[in-house]
C-alpha cells in the first residue's frame, strides 16, 4: 500500500509513497480537519421570534433579540437573550405560544411525532421576567420544537405549560427572556 | 503558488512547486494551530463566594472546570455552608475561573443571558430548595436569578434564610475572552 488512513478520521499518511504525492495527502488532511471544525471563534446571530404558524413576531422598536453561539465539532452551544420594548410589539395571537431559531440546525434529536411539549428533547434552561422583575420570574425548559427552533416550556405553569402571549401570565412591553442551549448541529 | 490555506484554521498546504525544505516548519505550523484548538485543559480551582455588602464566611466551595477548544469552558461549583456559617448580606456573587467572552452581555438588574442551572438547597426546610439559573454579573463573577423572590438575584435571606449545612450548586458553560 502506497498510503493507509487513520481508523478514525480517515486522514491518510504516505507510508511508502512517492514524496511527490505528499503535498495532496497534506492538502486532503489539513482540508479535512478545517472543515472538521469550522471557525473556531464566538459567533453571534440573530434569532427570530415566532407563533406556532410560524409568522414572525416583532420584540418592538427599542426591543431586542440576539444571540450567540460556538462550535465544538458538530455540537452547538448558544446562549441568547429577548426583550419586548417600545411600539409595535407583536405577542401574536390569543393562545399562541412561541418558537426561537437556533444558529444551526439540529441533527440527531427530536421534537417528536406530533410536537406536543412533553414529546420534545430538552436541550437546556431559561428564565423569563416579569415586569417589575422582583415580582414574578420563573425558570422554563428551552427544548426541540423543530428542526431549527426552540420552544420553552415552565416548570411550574398553571394550565398550558408552553411559553407565549398568555403564559406562564399576559407578557407586556418590558419584559425579557435569557436561554442557553446545547445540542448535535447539522454542517455538512 | 507554492502554498495555500485552510479558510478557518489556516493550516498550510504546500503544493508540487513549494520547496521541500519548507515543509518542516509548515508541518511545525500546522502542528501547533491544531494543537491550540485541540488541546485538553481541565484543572481544579476555589470559586469566591461574596456578597455585596457583607462577605459570608465558614463555607467551602470547590470548583472544577474543563477547556473545550481555544473559547469554551465547562465549570462545576460546589458550595458547603459549614457550621457556623455567617451570611453576610447583599446579592451573593460566586467567581469563575477564566473571564467571560466580552461579546455577551453581562446581567442588569433586569436583563442578562442565562449560563447554566443552579440548586439552591434548604438543609433545614428542604421543600424550600431551589433550582435557578446562572447569569454573569461581571467578566469573572456570576449571581443566581431566583424565582419569584423579593430580590432579583440570590442573596442571604433569599430564596431562603441561608444557613449551616445549607448547600449551592451549579453547572454552566460559557465562551472566553481570551483563547487560553
Amino acid at each position: 500500500m502506497a498510503t493507509s488512513a487513520t481508523s478514525n478520521l480517515g486522514l491518510l499518511y504516505p507510508d511508502k509513497e512517492s514524496l511527490v504525492r505528499w503535498p495532496t495527502l497534506n492538502t486532503f488532511n489539513s482540508d479535512f480537519i478545517d472543515n472538521l471544525t469550522g471557525n473556531v471563534g464566538l459567533h453571534s446571530y440573530s434569532p427570530v421570534l415566532s407563533n406556532n404558524d410560524g409568522k414572525v413576531l416583532n420584540v418592538g422598536s427599542t426591543g431586542h433579540i440576539e444571540g450567540w453561539w460556538y462550535r465544538i465539532f458538530d455540537m452547538v452551544f448558544t446562549w441568547g437573550r429577548l426583550l419586548f420594548d417600545g411600539t409595535g410589539i407583536d405577542f401574536g395571537a390569543s393562545g399562541d405560544f412561541w418558537r426561537i431559531t437556533l444558529p444551526v440546525a439540529i441533527n440527531g434529536l427530536s421534537a417528536g411525532s406530533s410536537g406536543a411539549v412533553a414529546e420534545g428533547d430538552s436541550l437546556g434552561s431559561s428564565t423569563l421576567f416579569r415586569s417589575p422583575f422582583s415580582t414574578a420570574r420563573q425558570t422554563a425548559v428551552s427544548y426541540v420544537r423543530s428542526s431549527n427552533q426552540i420552544a420553552l416550556a415552565t416548570e411550574n405553569g398553571a394550565g398550558n405549560s408552553l411559553v407565549g402571549r398568555d403564559s406562564p401570565w399576559t407578557w407586556e412591553a418590558g419584559e425579557r427572556i435569557a436561554w442557553c442551549a446545547a445540542y448535535r448541529g447539522s454542517f455538512s | 503558488m507554492g502554498t495555500t490555506v485552510t479558510p478557518n484554521l489556516g493550516l498550510i498546504k504546500p503544493d508540487g512547486l513549494e520547496p521541500i525544505p519548507n515543509w518542516p516548519a509548515q508541518w511545525g505550523s500546522n502542528a501547533d494551530a491544531l494543537d491550540n484548538v485541540l488541546k485538553v485543559r481541565k484543572a481544579t480551582y476555589t470559586p469566591a463566594l461574596t456578597a455585596v455588602t457583607t462577605n459570608p464566611t465558614n463555607f467551602t466551595a470547590s470548583g472544577y472546570f474543563v477547556r473545550l477548544w481555544p473559547n469554551l469552558v465547562l465549570v462545576w461549583v460546589n458550595i458547603f455552608m459549614e457550621s457556623g456559617y455567617t451570611r453576610g448580606s447583599g446579592n451573593y456573587e460566586i467567581s469563575l475561573p477564566v473571564a467571560l467572552h466580552s461579546a455577551i452581555p453581562i446581567v442588569t438588574s433586569t436583563s442578562g443571558v442565562a449560563f447554566g442551572k443552579a440548586w439552591l438547597f434548604d438543609n433545614s426546610a428542604q421543600e424550600n430548595s431551589q433550582t435557578t439559573v446562572v447569569t454573569a454579573i461581571a467578566s469573572n463573577r456570576v449571581r443566581l436569578w431566583t424565582e419569584s423572590g423579593e430580590a432579583n438575584f440570590v442573596d442571604e435571606d433569599t430564596p431562603f434564610l441561608w444557613s449551616q449545612f445549607d448547600r449551592l450548586t451549579f453547572f454552566m458553560q460559557y465562551p472566553t475572552e481570551a483563547a487560553w
